[in-house]
């Protein structure tokens, strides 16, 4: 049950920002809303599928495909809107703090290959490292400048606790606790719900900005 | 068993002397309807190839292995089209469709191989539904190709997922098929409700934008 409403309030979250930035999108016609746009409606769909088959099956797909596309999609996206929020400067920035990112995400993505399938932790652990390490990049640029932009650093802020958050509810998901509120994996998940809809106003700053 | 190779000859045979007798002109739509019916064969070898590597059940083997092997099979001669030939975006979206249409007509053909063809009522009411999510499976893939082919940097994120939305939609028909009783009537609806939605909001909006240097999109 507590699964369940976790599923739903996600799912809830991802079509409202969807519907949000698609709007923002049709009425400002900047591409960093598509992009977000984009981000949520495939988080949101794989999580339709997932909850779909978790109610009517009452267990989670075993196999898993058919949802993970939508997710590695997603993170795509999120990629992209990152890449379109950066400074053309930024670019060239020379830091070794972005590298941090690799040191973070190689060793989880061993251990989440160990526990599952390894090609989609494969690609997910990179698809991490890379949002990562742009997210660093971004928050050293901002530090560098004379005038730092705060719509820039709160988005970089919110990708890192996004990158964060996923990560630990990974880290929580196994060994399964059971479906009841004690379970930290709930916790995580209703934090990555909270931080997925805090990406909708940290765009709308950076892209203000 | 159905010999599918078989019935795959039967039906292209007199397709293929038509598009003979018809000329260049309609060869392009012969050519990708073969390439439908192709993809559906090869993705019945490739099904049952991966149920049997994974020991699926029927059920997982419908929900969760099918929508991914057709779907991506349905791409593979699309993305061939698009890295060979570089068509304009009004080449696109007739070639997703007939490659679409060709798929869902020889999966029905082998349905009614497997199943018989007593039931006209049903057989009418699955016809339109696989027939429609099919097409609506392509109408997402053509639409959005045409969208993210003219922008290099939207290519690979925009095709994994179009390719993403069209098997997560293929999945949940799948889901609803496989669940069986009154869920079944609500798959066969879903597609040709989301073409009935498609048209409509096709006449509301105008086309997608245009992307210009400065990140900002403006309208054709």
């Amino acid at each position: 049950m507590v699964e369940f409403i976790d599923n739903l309030t996600q799912l809830l979250a991802a079509l409202s920002g969807s519907v949000l930035s698609g709007v923002f999108y049709l009425r400002s016609r900047r591409l960093p809303y598509f992009l977000l746009c984009c981000f949520y409606a495939c988080f949101g769909f794989g999580l339709l599928y997932w909850l779909l088959y978790a109610l009517l099956v009452t267990d989670a797909p075993p196999m898993f495909y058919v949802s993970d596309i939508g997710w590695i999609s997603c993170f795509l996206f999120l990629l992209l809107l990152q890449n379109s929020l950066a400074d053309k400067e930024e670019q060239n920035l020379r830091s070794w703090t972005p590298w941090l990112a690799l040191a973070v995400e190689i060793p989880l993505t061993a251990y989440f290959i160990r526990i599952g399938d390894p090609l989609y932790n494969l690609i997910v652990g990179a698809l991490m490292a890379a949002m990562l390490w742009l997210a660093i990049r971004g928050l050293v640029w901002q530090s560098k400048q004379p005038r730092p932009n705060p719509g820039k650093r709160f988005f970089h802020l919110v990708m890192i606790g996004y990158i964060a958050l996923e990560n630990c509810l990974w880290l929580s998901s196994y060994p399964w606790a059971g479906d009841t509120l004690a379970n930290p994996y709930f916790w995580f998940d209703f934090a990555v719900t909270a931080s997925m809809l805090a990406l909708f106003p940290a765009v709308r700053k950076a892209v203000r900005a | 068993m159905t010999y599918i190779e078989n019935i795959f000859v039967c039906v292209a045979a007199p397709l293929l002397v038509a598009a003979f007798c018809m000329g260049r002109k309609y060869l392009r739509f012969f050519l990708f309807a073969f390439a439908g019916m192709g993809a559906c064969l090869a993705a019945a070898y490739v099904n049952t190839f991966f149920a049997a590597f994974y020991d699926a059940t029927a059920f997982n083997a419908t929900v969760e292995i099918a929508p991914v092997v057709e779907e991506v099979i349905k791409l593979l001669p699309l993305l061939f089209y698009l890295l060979i030939f570089e068509p304009e975006p009004e080449k696109i979206r007739p070639a997703v469709l007939t490659v679409a249409a060709g798929f869902a007509t020889f999966e029905n053909i082998c349905y009614l191989m497997q199943h018989g063809a007593e039931r006209l009522g049903f057989l009418l009411v699955r016809g339109f539904g696989t027939g429609a999510m099919h097409i609506v499976c392509g109408a997402v893939v053509g639409y959005g190709l045409a969208y993210v082919w003219r922008r290099g940097w939207l290519k690979v994120a925009g095709t994994c997922g179009l390719l993403g939305v069209a098997v997560i939609f293929h999945g949940i028909y799948n889901l609803l098929i496989a669940y069986g009783g009154w869920v079944r009537y609500v798959a066969y609806a879903l597609p040709v409700l989301a073409v009935v939605l498609g048209k409509i909001a096709e006449k509301i909006f105008s086309p997608l934008p245009g992307q210009t240097e400065n990140g900002t999109e403006t309208a054709h």
